[in-house]
C-alpha cells in the first residue's frame, strides 16, 4: 500500500476535480433526480459526496449501455477508437476489483476488446473507500477491502472533514502533482485488513448442472434481468446493425443472460431456454467458469443485484446454498 | 489477424452457386475474394462471422479449401435475417467478413488415419475445407482409405454434388450417398445414417469419424460409432451456437467454461462427455 | 399485533387448502428479504406454511408467478394481485377454477423508510374484489376515499414530465418483466420484422418502449406499482398509463380486474362505444 500522502478539504479536492475537468470528462456520482449514478459532471456542486454507493457501477464508463463500433460505406468498415481523456471519480473498492476483473477478462485473453482498451487506458481513475457496509453488501466475504483498493490511480479516504489521498500509480502522482501543489502531506499507515471467510464455490461444473435444484432456486425470478445490468463484473453485449442515410453502422449493446432470445439459435433451439437454466449460467459464470479460465471469481460482494432485485433474491444466499447442498 | 477484432473486412462477392435443387432454393455458396488482394489465411474447422451491413451479422463455416484461398467459400441456408439479406446479394456485392475464429480439425493428429466422414445436409460444408485439405495431392499420401457417407432429404438437397464425381476418382475414396425416402430413379442408397453406419467397414483401429448435421444426426451417429466400438476420442463433430463477438467475450455460446467460438467448435465426443449438457 | 393476527388467519387458510389438496402450491410471502422486505415464497408443504409472514412489506405483485405455472394453484392476493389474477381470467389466460385466491385487505404497502410504495399512496381499492378465502383487515374500512390523479396536467406538461422520467431509462426492461400484464411471449419491442428497436439507446427508443407499453396497457392496468418498483433507475411513466386508465374508465366505464365475468373494455364492441379520437375527433355521447 501506498504510504505517501497528501490531505485535502473538500473545497482542495473540488479545485482539484475542477481542474481536471478543463481537459478531461469526469465521472462521478451524481443525482438522476431519483437515484445516484456516475454521471458526467461538468460542475463540481452536482457532484455527490458521501457514502451512498450508486445504484449502477461505474463500468459504463468503460463499457457503454450502447457505442458505435463500426461504420460501413463503400470504402469499407472503420472503426473509430474512443479518444476522449476521462476521470472516474469515486469508484469504490468493490467497483475498482471489478473493472480490474473485466481489464483480465477483456483485454488479457486471445483477443483484447480494443473499445474497453481505449477507454481504461484514457481515464485516471479515483477509488473512494467505503465508510461502512451498507445492506446486502458482502465485500468482505468477496475478499474486496472496502477501506482499500490499489486498482485505481488515487485512492481517497473521507476523514472527517478532509480527504486522505493516496498515490496508488505514477499516473495519479502526475495527475495530482500538476494541479495543486504544496498541500499537507502525511504518512499513511496501513490499516489491516481482515477479511470474513471467503465465500467461493470450487464446485465440479458438472454437479452445478446435476445435483443443484435450479428449480427451486429461481422459482421467484422474473428473469427481469436488472441484476445483469447494475453489476459491476457482467459484460455480455449484442451487435444491433442499422441503415441511416447511405451507411450502416454496427452497435454494440448490454446484453442479459437472464433474457430467453440471449442463446436462441436461428433454427428455434435454445440451449438456456429455461429461466432455471439462465440463472444457472449467471452465477456459474461469475462463481466457477471466470475462476476456471482467470483464476478469479468474479464477483466482489457489491451487494447491487441484491438491493436490486424486485423478487429479493440474493446471489450470496443461492451461492451458500450451493456450497452447503455440495459439501 | 488485424488488431481490432470486431473490425470487418470488406469482401467482393465472385461468385455464387446454387446448391439445392428443390423449389425453395435455400442454399447458396457465395464465394468472395478479400478488398485490396488480401488473403484469409485459416484450417479446416474455423469459422467467419459474415455481415449484411444493416442487418446484422452471424457465424459460418468455411467450405472451401483453406490452401486455395485466393477465394474463400461459405454455404449459407436462408433461415433468418441475416441470411435472407445475403441471398439477396448478387455477384459484384459487397460483404463484409471477420475472423478467422475458432480451433481447428487435428489435421496433423488426423494424419496416417482412416477417416470416416458422415454428413448431413448442409453438414458437409464445415467438412469441405478439411476433405479438400486432404484431396490435396501434396497432402493425399499423409492420409489412408477415406469414406463418406453424405446424407440429404431428397435427392435435390445434396450439396457440393458436382464434387463427388471428381472425389470419387481419387484413390482409396469411397462415397455413399443416402436420402431419406425412396424416390423414383434414385440409384443410391435410401435411410438415414445411423441405419446404414453399422453397414460400413473401417478399422476400428485406426479410423476417426468426422461428423456434422443435425443434433439429431450427431447424436444417433455417435451413438451407433460407440456401439461399433470406436473410441470416443477418435469421434470428431464440429457445434453451432448463438454467438455474437466470435472471441469469447459477449456470452452466448459457453458449454460450461468452454466457448463454442474460441474453444470449439471442433470437439471430440469425449471432449463432449466432459461437458455440461447445454448445447 | 393486526399483522400477527392476519399472518395467523393466513397461515392457517394455506395450512387448510394445502392438506385438502386443494393447490399443489401457494404463493405467498416469507421474511428474510433487505431492509426486512417480504419476499415471494413458494408453499408446497402445510407445515411450510408456518413461514408466512404478513405485513406492511409484501410489495411484490404475485400475480405474474401464476401466469404459465401449469399447477392448482394458491395466491395470497392483495387487491391489486388479486385485479391481476381477474384479468388473466378475462384475458383467457387462466381458468378461474385453477386458482384458489386468499384475498386479503390491504391498507397499503411502506418502504424501509416507513413512506409508501409505488401505486400504495393513490391507491383506490384496499378490499379484494373476488376471492375465495377472505382476510380482514379492519383498518381497510376506514381509508379516506383517494381521487384518481389523471386527467389534472396539460398534454404539454405530461410531455415534458415524461421527457424527464425517461431520460433516467436505460433500458433495462425490468418493468416489463415485472408488469403482470406483460405476458407476450415476444415484447413488440423485441420483434425483428418489422424491426421496433433501433440500435441506438436514445430518446426515441425509450418513447417507443415506453408509449408502446403505454398502450398495450390500456384499460389493462391495475395500478399495483411493480413496475415502478422494478425500476432501479427511479423511471416513473405510471402516470402517463394512468392516463390512459382515466380514459378507458371515462370512456368504457371500465375498470381492470374488477369483476371476472366481465369482458375487458378493449376485448368489446359495442354500438354505443364512445370512440371519440377514434372516428375523427367527434364525441358522440
Amino acid at each position: 500500500m501506498s504510504e505517501a500522502a497528501i490531505k485535502l478539504t473538500k473545497g482542495e479536492l473540488e479545485k482539484m476535480l475542477a481542474a481536471l475537468m478543463r481537459d478531461r470528462t469526469v465521472f462521478a456520482p451524481g443525482s438522476t433526480g431519483a437515484k445516484l449514478e456516475y454521471l458526467p459532471v461538468d460542475d463540481v456542486s452536482d457532484i455527490v459526496f458521501g457514502d451512498e454507493l450508486p445504484y449502477k457501477s461505474p463500468k459504463d464508463v468503460f463499457f457503454p449501455r450502447c457505442e458505435k463500433i463500426v461504420t460501413f460505406s463503400e470504402n469499407g468498415a472503420e472503426a473509430e477508437l474512443p479518444e476522449t481523456q476521462t476521470v472516474l471519480f469515486g469508484a469504490r473498492p468493490c467497483d475498482l476489483e471489478a473493472l480490474d476483473m473485466l481489464k483480465t477478462i477483456l483485454t488479457q485473453g486471445k483477443f483484447k476488446d480494443p473499445f474497453f482498451a481505449a477507454r481504461y487506458e484514457n481515464a485516471l481513475i479515483i477509488g473512494l473507500a467505503c465508510a461502512e457496509k451498507k445492506p446486502g453488501c458482502f465485500c468482505d466475504q468477496r475478499e474486496t477491502d472496502l477501506d482499500y483498493s490499489e486498482k485505481c490511480d488515487l485512492f481517497l479516504r473521507a476523514d472527517g472533514d478532509k480527504f486522505e489521498v493516496l498515490y496508488v500509480s505514477d499516473k495519479g502522482k502526475k495527475a495530482l502533482g500538476a494541479h495543486i501543489p504544496g498541500l499537507e502531506q502525511f504518512k499513511n499507515t496501513p490499516r489491516e485488513f481482515r477479511p470474513a471467510e471467503t465465500l467461493s464455490l470450487d464446485a465440479a461444473e458438472d454437479d452445478l448442472f446435476t445435483k443443484i435444484d435450479w428449480e427451486e432456486i429461481t422459482e421467484t425470478c422474473q428473469s427481469c434481468g436488472i441484476c445483469t445490468y447494475v453489476c459491476p463484473t457482467c459484460h455480455c453485449f449484442m451487435f444491433k446493425d442499422v441503415e441511416e442515410d447511405d451507411k450502416a453502422y454496427r452497435y454494440r449493446n448490454w446484453d442479459s443472460c437472464m433474457f430467453p432470445k440471449f442463446t436462441l439459435h436461428a433454427s428455434g433451439h435454445n440451449p438456456r431456454a429455461a429461466k432455471r437454466e439462465r440463472y444457472r449460467q449467471r452465477v456459474a459464470h461469475k462463481y466457477v467458469y471466470i475462476k476456471e479460465n482467470f483464476g478469479m471469481t468474479a464477483c466482489t460482494g457489491c451487494g447491487r443485484c441484491i438491493r436490486s432485485c424486485p423478487a429479493g433474491m440474493s446471489i450470496k444466499t443461492v451461492v451458500e446454498g450451493i456450497r452447503e447442498e455440495l459439501q | 489477424m488485424n488488431m481490432n477484432p470486431y473490425l470487418p473486412l470488406k469482401a467482393e462477392i465472385v461468385d455464387i452457386v446454387q446448391e439445392t435443387t428443390d423449389s425453395e432454393l435455400d442454399v447458396k455458396t457465395y464465394a468472395l475474394k478479400l478488398g485490396g488482394g488480401a488473403k484469409m489465411e485459416f484450417m479446416p474447422g474455423q469459422f467467419v462471422e459474415l455481415s449484411a451491413p444493416g442487418v446484422g451479422e452471424a457465424p459460418f463455416g468455411f467450405a472451401s479449401n483453406p490452401l486455395r484461398n485466393d477465394t474463400i467459400e461459405i454455404s449459407i441456408k436462408r433461415t433468418g435475417m441475416v441470411t435472407d439479406a445475403i441471398h439477396s446479394l448478387e455477384i459484384g456485392d459487397s460483404i463484409f467478413i471477420r475472423g478467422p475464429f475458432g480451433n481447428t480439425f487435428p489435421v496433423k493428429g488426423l494424419e496416417g488415419s482412416d477417416i470416416l466422414f458422415i454428413a448431413g445436409g448442409l453438414g458437409l460444408a464445415p467438412l469441405r475445407p478439411l476433405i479438400t485439405y486432404i484431396f490435396e495431392e501434396e497432402n493425399r499420401a499423409k492420409y489412408g482409405k477415406i469414406q463418406m457417407l453424405i446424407a440429404a432429404r431428397t435427392p435435390t438437397d445434396f450439396i457440393f454434388f458436382r464434387d463427388y464425381a471428381e472425389w470419387r476418382k481419387i484413390k482409396d475414396v469411397e462415397i455413399t450417398l443416402t436420402i431419406d425416402n425412396e424416390v423414383p430413379n434414385w440409384a443410391e442408397r435410401v435411410g438415414f445414417p445411423h441405419n446404414l453406419v453399422t453397414e460400413m467397414s473401417f478399422d476400428l483401429e485406426k479410423t476417426y469419424a468426422v461428423l456434422c448435421g443435425p443434433p439429431i444426426m450427431i447424436k444417433a451417429v455417435s451413438q451407433k460409432l460407440m456401439e461399433m466400438g470406436m473410441p470416443q476420442d477418435r469421434i470428431l463433430t464440429t457445434l453451432e451456437m448463438r454467438m455474437t463477438c466470435g472471441v469469447g467475450n459477449c456470452g452466448k455460446c459457453n458449454i460450461g467454461h468452454q466457448y463454442v467460438c474460441v474453444d470449439g467448435p471442433v470437439f471430440s465426443l469425449a471432449e463432449l462427455e466432459g461437458m455440461p449438457d447445454e448445447y | 399485533m393486526i399483522y400477527e393476527e392476519m399472518t395467523k388467519q393466513i397461515r392457517e387458510a394455506a395450512k387448510r387448502l394445502l392438506k385438502e389438496g386443494a393447490v399443489d402450491v401457494i404463493l405467498a410471502y416469507r421474511g428474510g428479504g433487505l431492509n426486512e422486505m417480504q419476499v415471494p415464497f413458494f408453499v408446497k408443504k402445510p407445515e411450510d406454511a408456518e413461514l408466512i409472514e404478513w405485513g406492511d412489506r409484501c410489495y411484490q405483485n404475485l400475480a405474474p408467478y401464476v401466469h404459465g405455472l401449469n399447477k392448482k394453484v394458491g395466491i395470497l392476493a392483495k387487491p391489486c394481485d388479486v385485479r391481476a389474477i381477474v384479468q388473466y381470467i378475462t384475458e383467457f389466460q387462466i381458468e378461474r377454477d385453477k386458482v384458489t385466491i386468499i384475498g386479503v385487505d390491504c391498507i397499503g404497502m411502506v418502504d424501509e423508510n416507513g413512506n409508501a410504495r409505488p401505486g400504495c399512496s393513490e391507491c383506490r381499492v384496499h378490499k379484494p374484489p373476488v376471492y375465495d378465502e377472505y382476510i380482514r383487515d379492519e383498518r381497510a374500512a376506514n381509508l379516506p376515499a383517494i381521487e384518481p390523479k389523471a386527467g389534472e396536467t396539460t398534454l404539454e406538461e405530461n410531455l415534458e414530465r415524461f421527457q424527464k422520467e425517461i431520460d433516467k431509462c436505460i433500458l433495462c426492461y425490468s418493468c416489463r418483466q415485472a408488469c403482470y400484464g406483460c405476458y407476450c411471449k415476444t415484447c413488440f419491442i423485441e420483434r425483428d420484422m418489422p424491426d421496433w428497436q433501433p440500435a441506438e439507446i436514445d430518446t426515441g427508443t425509450k418513447i417507443t418502449f415506453h408509449m408502446g407499453r403505454a398502450m398495450h396497457l390500456a384499460g389493462r392496468c391495475v395500478d399495483c406499482g411493480a413496475c415502478e418498483a422494478a425500476c432501479q433507475s427511479g423511471v416513473n411513466v405510471r402516470y402517463i398509463i394512468r392516463e390512459v386508465t382515466k380514459f378507458i374508465e371515462d370512456a368504457y366505464g371500465y375498470s381492470a380486474g374488477m369483476d371476472a365475468e366481465e369482458p375487458p373494455a378493449l376485448l368489446t364492441n359495442k354500438f354505443d362505444d364512445k370512440e371519440f379520437g377514434f372516428l375523427g375527433g367527434e364525441r358522440h355521447e
